[in-house]
């Protein structure tokens, strides 16, 4: 299988002038057909600059994009142009995103313009499951629900193999949340994209999707299958994440204070492995040696000299 | 007697109801939770206690005891000794609730204008105490620093430093960790229940999350369209969850879900306001169409769980 989107030694640095921070570091990520893959990390992690780097809207220091296959010739504004009408992106706030002058009919007819496609704005509208009859309206006469499933369906214009979604789920109440979730799962399944999902809700990453990455300082730390690696995470990160989150049962209070630092500066990137200095198992050689990404089978990759032990 | 009795409540923005005939009350170092969907009402209702609502919001009925005192007729001299006094709050977004203009220490020396004792050396170090006590490392260094130098955790920290300066009996935190990364929330709500155990300090905490409800709270109410329609033991709430909108926000939590590849379940329906009857009616799998003609009455479903339906659980 060709991966929908391959990402190989991706890095980005922040712009502006003076020291840049690098905020994705060499970063390769294979995105497959088919798959709701989440992207998770704490904030300063890199996840939205991964994602505005690989299509183009940050401009990368270096690497190598692929999309189904097709290898970009280089990282240039015009060769991104290209690959745009394959990767779309959902923003935050896709309400938000709309021009309010422009009515839903001609929000989607922008997006087809320069396409050769027979799609019509109300098969766009179709395809998320809305009604043509919301055509005529306004962004501003559209719930924040149908606001969300509009923009999908701008998304879906020029046919793209992956959809990236940057915190689809972000400031919703939950049952927003499960909707917004939901499309995005119906259109892995019904149309084989390839969807992203960037976000630091980890609860919902875990319910819904089929895999997972976890982002810490711009670098890929841990990949694997949702279930397998929640039930029993490799990386101390990926374990202290989990155990960060609140359980909804108070039963399952915890008593002592939590045991992870803060997150160190990007300007100041720890030498040997980035995790030690707020890793519970760091040892000599971690403070010195930067660990490699070990395949350790069953589709999980960790980034650590000392992983945890697979269940 | 409660700290803090609030007895039917009613706010309205410009004439449409906000709240309707709230009672809830708080007792001395206990930390109640209010989750709700956005436009719930709990904003709301966090703003109406320390008087802090926009002019465009009337109370239109009700009462608000603090320690015996009816905190909706003071006048200003007595909102402001209130204020950042016996009752502070802690908001949402920590970046915005500094100046970015001057450095924290000068904002805290501002804040605490009520520490008359001793000179400002003294007073600076009664500041950079507080700061220690909510797990600021070098706190003097970091009187000098402005809020852009520092993360939101940090800031956040302070910020519930700041509210605990005057001891408030009462503190109201609107969504404290929304803003912050998971592994700062567990810091926060840490810290805010330390504040509670060693000061005796009171929370009032508004979430959307179950999960931060859970882990901090004592009491839990849940609020739907403007009124409570649950209130309970955080144990109980949680345990034998009566009201079907109770029930259905638990049976949408991430949390409580399995992993893996699957959909999310959701609550189908917006919410509505019906004038008489239920408010969660049109969404309620249990509804019948009594629910939506007549008051809805409270029941009991035990020891100080109360809830609004009129079907029996």
């Amino acid at each position: 299988m060709i991966p929908a989107l391959a990402i190989e030694g991706l890095t980005a640095f922040a712009p502006g002038r003076g020291a840049k921070p690098m905020i994705v570091a060499d970063l390769s990520l294979d995105i497959w057909p088919g798959e709701l893959l989440g992207i998770v990390g704490e904030s300063g992690s890199g996840k939205t600059t991964l994602a505005r780097a690989a299509i183009g809207l940050i401009r990368a220091a270096s690497g190598r994009i692929a999309v189904d296959g097709e290898v970009l010739p280089d990282l240039s504004e015009r060769s991104f142009r290209r690959l745009r009408r394959r990767v779309a992106l959902i923003f935050q706030n896709p309400a938000g995103s709309f021009n309010p002058r422009l009515s839903v009919k001609a929000i989607l007819k922008e997006a087809l313009r320069g396409l050769e496609s027979s799609r019509t704005p109300a098969a766009l509208l179709d395809m998320v499951g809305l009604d043509a009859g919301l055509l005529e309206r306004f962004p501003h006469a559209l719930s924040g629900g149908q606001a969300r499933r509009v923009a999908v369906a701008r998304a879906l214009a020029a046919d793209p193999a992956v959809i990236i979604a940057d915190e689809p789920t972000a400031g919703l109440d939950v049952s927003a949340q499960g909707e917004t979730m939901n499309l995005l799962t119906e259109l892995r399944d019904r149309r084989g994209v390839a969807v992203v999902c960037i976000t630091h809700n980890l609860p919902i990453v875990r319910h819904c999707c089929d895999r997972i990455a976890v982002m810490y300082l711009g670098r890929i730390v841990e990949t694997g299958p949702a279930r397998t690696m929640t039930a029993a995470p490799l990386h101390p990160y990926t374990a202290a994440l989990l155990a960060a989150e609140p359980a909804p049962d108070p039963a399952r209070r915890r008593t002592g204070p939590p045991v992870l630092g803060e997150v160190p500066s990007l300007y100041t990137r720890p030498a040997g492995c980035e995790f030690h200095p707020r890793c519970p198992r760091a040892a000599e050689r971690c403070r010195t040696e930067a660990p490699t990404v070990r395949d350790l089978g069953q589709a999980r990759t960790v980034r650590c000299h000392y992983p945890l032990e697979a269940a | 007697m409660n700290l803090l009795d609030i007895s039917g409540l009613s706010v309205a923005y410009g004439g449409v109801p906000a709240l309707e005939a709230i009672t809830l009350s708080v007792g001395r170092g206990e930390i109640v939770g209010i989750v709700g969907e956005s436009g719930s009402g709990k904003s709301t209702l966090a703003l109406a206690v320390p008087r802090l609502l926009p002019p465009t919001a009337q109370v239109t009925a009700g009462r608000i005891l603090l320690d015996g005192i009816d905190l909706l007729s003071l006048d200003r001299a007595a909102l402001r000794d209130m204020r950042g006094g016996s009752v502070a709050m802690v908001f949402q977004d920590p970046a915005t609730s500094f100046s970015p203009l001057a450095p924290i220490g000068r904002q805290l020396e501002i804040l605490n204008w009520r520490d008359r004792t001793g000179d400002r050396a003294a007073k600076r170090r009664r500041i950079a105490a507080m700061l220690a006590d909510v797990g600021i490392a070098d706190p003097e260094r970091r009187l000098d620093a402005y809020p852009h130098e520092l993360s939101g955790g940090m800031l956040q920290r302070i910020a519930i430093a700041a509210a605990l300066l005057a001891s408030p009996a009462l503190m109201i935190a609107d969504e404290p960790t929304t803003a912050l990364d998971v592994t700062t929330e567990a810091q926060i709500l840490h810290l805010l229940r330390g504040a509670r155990d060693r000061h005796g300090t009171a929370i009032l905490v508004i979430s959307h999350q179950l999960g931060v409800i859970a882990e901090i709270c004592d009491r839990v109410a849940v609020m739907y369209g403007g009124v409570v329609v649950e209130e309970a033991p955080v144990e109980d709430l949680f345990g034998r969850p009566a009201h079907p909108y109770t029930r259905a926000l638990l049976a949408c939590e991430p949390g409580l879900l399995p992993a893996g590849a699957q959909r999310l379940p959701v609550i189908p329906g917006i919410v509505s306001r019906p004038t008489v009857g239920c408010r969660f009616a049109d969404r309620c799998g249990h509804a019948e169409p009594d629910c939506r003609t007549t008051a809805t009455p409270v029941r009991s479903a035990g020891d100080g769980h109360t809830y609004l339906c009129m079907r029996a659980a």
